[in-house]
């Protein structure tokens, strides 16, 4: 395959995700906004979803917490002491456990939790539609007889910052939201599953990257002013 | 920069078109702008020596260190 065909490739896969993306988040604020206008929203409509964990031990189970209809959250509870047991394959060599004191927290959208869901979601989306936009025109300018730009490596630059910041928001994310289910829920142990670190190591290495990048630039534009 | 390219005085004393020296010394015409205009970074030794064969001249004539 030719690297230019690869260029091509990655350039159409990459528009293709760029405006499915902002498909999906246009659609997603008007669901939540009707959401919100909507008073039957409280009784099961849509929620937000979260998945967290209890680390405590001696506390009070989450159980205990029912939904009756008119709290802003509703519990799935999906550990089970039965289930707890672990379960082998028949020839033995493969056992697989079942993960306990996980929930899905579902969050009503007409609550504190609910709106703030809703904007962390958005600005998620919104994140992930800033990442590949950078993509996008990273390919668009990529071409194999110039392969060093000054606006692609701008564009380098600025995934990296996108990624780091992407994992300062999901810090952010689990301390407030944290915060605002204890808030809600006093004596519960939750902690918001979040994975943390993959943004920014995807930064440092892209900013490397970017970092090389300007050398070659630098070493290009002594070649083409070397007669 | 401090050294200065003298190649239009040169070219004026031999009488020779910009056209004219890049088509002999085998180099395109923005490239010997770039050189001519003091605009160039580097100049290889082969581009300098068909230049100094063209023009019969030495280096020293086409550059100039100056503080």
């Amino acid at each position: 395959m030719k690297p230019q065909a690869i260029f091509s490739f990655l350039r159409i896969a990459t528009s293709f995700l760029y405006f499915g993306m902002i498909v999906l988040t246009i659609l997603l604020a008007v669901k939540s906004v009707l959401s919100f206008l909507d008073d039957r929203s409280g009784k099961g409509s849509s929620y937000f979803s979260h998945e967290v964990m209890v680390f405590a031990t001696n506390q009070e189970k989450p159980k205990s917490y029912v939904f009756d209809g008119s709290g802003p959250l509703v519990f799935k509870v999906e550990d089970d002491k039965k289930n707890s047991k672990a379960k082998a394959s028949t020839d033995g060599l493969i056992k697989f456990f079942p993960i306990v004191n996980r929930y899905r927290l579902e969050v009503e959208p007409n609550s504190t939790l609910g709106y703030y869901s809703f904007a962390v979601i958005l600005l998620n989306f919104l994140l992930i539609i800033g990442i590949l936009a950078q993509f996008r025109q990273i390919f668009r300018e990529a071409n194999v007889v110039e392969p060093f730009k000054q606006s692609i490596f701008k564009r380098l630059k600025m995934l990296a910052i996108l990624f780091v910041v992407s994992d300062v928001l999901k810090i952010v994310h689990y301390i407030i939201f944290n915060k605002l289910v204890f808030q809600q829920l006093h004596n519960s142990s939750f902690d918001l599953i979040t994975q943390i670190g993959n943004g920014f190591i995807t930064g440092l290495v892209i900013y490397a990257i970017a970092i090389i990048y300007q050398r070659g630039l630098f070493i290009q534009e002594e070649n083409a002013l070397t007669v | 920069m401090p050294i200065i390219v003298n190649l239009d005085v040169m070219m004026a004393r031999r009488k020779m078109s910009l056209s004219e020296l890049a088509e002999q010394v085998d180099i395109t015409l923005s490239n010997l702008s770039i050189l001519k205009t003091g605009k160039a970074k580097a100049i290889r030794f082969s581009t300098l020596e068909k230049i100094c064969e063209v023009l019969d001249c030495q280096p020293a004539d086409i550059l100039e260190y100056s503080k």
